[in-house]
């Protein structure tokens, strides 16, 4: 069997069905364009104006968490290979996994702390 | 010239790209599972769910369904980026069939054996998201941003942990090949030494196809249907079947990677080539049915409680797990 060919195939039977199915409704669907389909959803009342603001949405923080742990990530993926070929490195690449565990729990529980969280505590201090 | 093309579509090759496991049974396997959902909620529900069309218990609901879906007028907003809204969706839906490719149902069914075939899942699972991004900020209308972010959100806090608890597999089995992972698993699954592994993996992956509890980007009560809101016809149709594609994709990951894959009781007088697919796929069910159950018994959970889990718990139950397989890898396997 030759794999590549077999992908090749399953490749273009796979953007042929999507092609297919994109495709019908240029034949099957009606086509009766007006100004109110085309209106965006604001649950069948008349679409509010567009105004530049500010928008709060909250935990960005975790965004740079993301970018540390993606880091973190391959490096344990490295290290965990590194261990089959490498075997005599167990004891260290053991001590590294342990202080990244350590070290996760113990963000995990600053985390809790996060300051941009809504809390009870923060809404009570915005009224006064 | 003739000759070719039936040797073509004959050969091996076209029979797997084209049959099994290829592009057949990966659209027949999203059917069912659409169908197969509003059958097990029904039930939970104690309601009875498709039964008219169709003589087999409605069976012919979800073609009707999307045979509505294929002729409805495909609509898109004025303020959208036209391009962007119509092409996303379309992206959208093809990227979980590339999943399938690397997927082996057994030792000799396969599309495409690779080295590192696990690697290659992941990225296209990784990857499969952003279209969906995309179609939601091409929408420029206000709950598919709200919905957009969310998505964003959950997909960082649980992306992380998905590709940890793929990790101590890794290391058990000590290869990428998924099909050298199942064989690794011939004598007990993963399971058993990884649970923490799974239970991870699994709580990722609903999080990950935004199945509830884990919702939230198309929270119906809360944003009438998120991201997708501005979707309709076969746009919608797209999104709905890559959301599937990706819940099979991960259902079969899943019985791969810890439930031993093709692995079970031998049948007498079934052939090998046979008995492997169908352990596989019995497997597989048995977690989408765990998967798409939780829609029925669970309410939504709060972002804060969704990025609580993620950040908080998964990601360092995760690397607590890899520094228990790399003690079981060094001094107990």
């Amino acid at each position: 069997m030759q794999p590549l060919l077999a992908f090749t195939i399953y490749f273009i039977l796979a953007v042929a069905t999507v092609a297919l199915m994109a495709v019908l409704p240029l034949i099957l669907a009606p086509w009766k364009p007006s100004i109110k389909k085309k209106v965006s959803f604001e649950c069948g009342q008349t679409p509010l104006p567009w105004r530049e603001e500010a928008f709060p949405f909250e935990y960005f923080p975790y965004l740079i968490i993301y970018v540390a742990y993606a880091v973190i990530g391959v490096v344990a993926f490295i290290s965990s290979m590194m261990l089959e070929e490498t075997p005599y490195l167990a004891d260290r690449i053991i001590i590294a996994f342990g202080s990244l565990t350590i070290g996760a729990f113990f963000i995990g529980m600053q985390l809790r702390e996060l300051k941009q969280k809504v809390t009870p505590q923060q809404e009570e201090e915005q009224k006064y | 010239m003739f000759s070719q093309i039936i040797e073509l579509l004959t050969s091996e090759e076209f029979i797997k790209a084209a049959i099994f496991p290829g592009i057949t049974f990966v659209m027949l396997y999203a059917l069912f599972t659409v169908w197969y959902e509003r059958k097990l909620l029904a039930r939970v529900a104690l309601r009875i769910g498709p039964l008219h069309v169709g003589k087999i218990a409605g069976i012919f609901q979800l073609i009707a369904d999307a045979v509505k879906l294929l002729t409805k007028e495909v609509i898109v907003p004025s303020k959208s980026y036209r391009v962007l809204f119509v092409a996303s969706p379309l992206i959208g839906g093809f990227l979980p069939l590339l999943i399938f490719a690397f997927m082996p149902f057994g030792s000799g069914w396969v599309i495409y054996p690779s080295e590192v075939s696990l690697l290659l899942v992941f990225a296209v699972i990784a990857v499969s998201p952003i279209p969906f991004l995309v179609a939601a900020w091409a929408s420029r209308s206000k709950y598919p941003f709200i919905g957009m972010l969310r998505f964003g959100f959950q997909l960082f806090a649980y992306e992380v942990p998905l590709f940890l608890a793929m990790i101590p597999v890794v290391m058990v089995a000590g290869s990428l090949d998924l099909r050298e992972i199942v064989l690794a698993q011939e004598k007990f699954p993963f399971i058993l030494i990884l649970p923490l592994s799974f239970i991870v993996f699994l709580i990722s992956s609903i999080a990950e196809v935004e199945r509830i509890p884990f919702d939230l980007p198309t929270a119906e009560q809360e944003l009438v249907a998120g991201w997708t809101t501005e979707y309709s016809g076969v746009l919608l149709e797209f999104i709905q079947l890559g959301t599937y594609l990706k819940a099979d994709a991960l259902a079969v990951l899943t019985s791969i990677l810890f439930l031993g894959g093709w692995h079970g009781p031998n049948m007498p007088f079934i052939p090998v080539e046979i008995q492997e697919p169908f352990w596989l796929i019995l497997k597989s069910l048995i977690v989408l049915s765990f998967i798409l159950f939780l829609r029925g018994v669970y309410p939504r959970v709060t972002i804060d409680r969704l990025l609580d889990i993620g950040w908080r718990i998964l990601i360092p139950l995760a690397l607590l797990n890899i520094f228990i397989a790399t003690i079981l890898v060094a001094y107990l396997l």
